[in-house]
């Protein structure tokens, strides 16, 4: 469900843009119709890296009591 | 801890600290490590972005300065199925059918001819997948027959700006770009008006045309 919110909440969020850029000239509307989509992902991509490592890769590589630590600490 | 979740206290080798958060888990559902939080988010934003460049990238295509074509899903189908000047629902609808048949019919081969035996309801899964995989994100998918079906029925009563995209875009593009939907294109007519500044007129002059040229190609 999640994920259906979000990717509705995006798709109102590109009419808006589209809506916004649709006044000005027609030659700079519709690149920065398309390049207002980059913003979003770069966010995404700078997030990516301190997100913390998936349990499955998590379990081989490291110490096995840091398994269920890394899932419900707090910390 | 997966067969008896209830039970946790009875896992030895789990910490208390462990046992608090499985604790918490129950009684106090938002009090969640920040991790999750932050993968929740991440993920959202996920979201967002595909939800934006799929509404983008459509408005994009039917955007009036974009001029040469992007996507032509029609192109393995014969011209004359793909004509654009034929129209609105004469395109939809033989493109689908030449799509659906080209499907359909090896289904209705004998069945010795068949290297591997078909279940008896094959023929009905057939369809089944061409209604499910011609969904909502192809021009020539069955929403888009029904949508035709009430923009046809109830032409008066609709916002003309939807309907004004619909009949122009359909006539200045050689082809249907391939994430259209029409419910989604006929559901922002403020949208549309501000970004297709023509006139009803000019829309119904290009209609003419492509009828025009539909005659002539015919004779």
């Amino acid at each position: 469900m999640q994920w259906q919110v979000w990717t509705a909440f995006g798709i109102a969020l590109g009419d808006i843009v589209s809506v916004a850029f649709g006044g000005i000239e027609e030659n700079v509307a519709w690149r920065l119709m398309l390049g207002s989509t980059v913003v979003a992902p770069i966010i995404v991509c700078c997030l990516i890296y301190f997100a913390p490592e998936s349990p499955r890769w998590v379990s081989p590589s490291a110490n096995c009591r840091r398994l269920p630590h890394r899932l419900f600490s707090s910390t | 801890m997966a067969a008896f979740p209830h039970e946790a206290e009875k896992v030895e080798s789990l910490t208390q600290e462990e046992l608090t958060a499985l604790h918490d888990e129950k009684t106090n559902k938002w009090k969640q490590p920040w991790s999750i939080y932050y993968v929740a988010i991440i993920s959202s934003m996920a979201g967002i972005v595909q939800g934006m460049e799929y509404v983008t990238y459509s408005l994009y295509q039917s955007h009036p300065a974009q001029t040469p074509p992007i996507v032509n899903p029609l192109s393995t189908v014969p011209k004359c199925f793909t004509t654009v000047d034929l129209g609105l629902t004469k395109i939809i609808i033989p493109t689908s059918l030449f799509k659906a048949l080209s499907i359909l019919l090896p289904t209705f081969a004998a069945p010795c001819e068949s290297p591997y035996p078909l279940p008896e309801d094959h023929r009905l899964r057939v369809i089944k997948v061409i209604l499910l995989a011609h969904g909502p994100d192809q021009p020539t998918g069955w929403p888009s027959w029904v949508h035709l079906l009430v923009l046809r029925h109830r032409r008066s009563c609709l916002d003309m700006g939807g309907f004004h995209l619909l009949l122009a875009t359909t006539f200045r593009r050689p082809s249907l770009p391939r994430s259209w939907n029409w419910p989604q294109i006929c559901n922002c007519p403020y949208l549309h008006r501000r970004m297709l500044p023509r006139s009803y007129s000019w829309c119904l002059g290009h209609a003419v045309a492509g009828m025009d040229c539909v005659w002539h190609r015919a004779r």
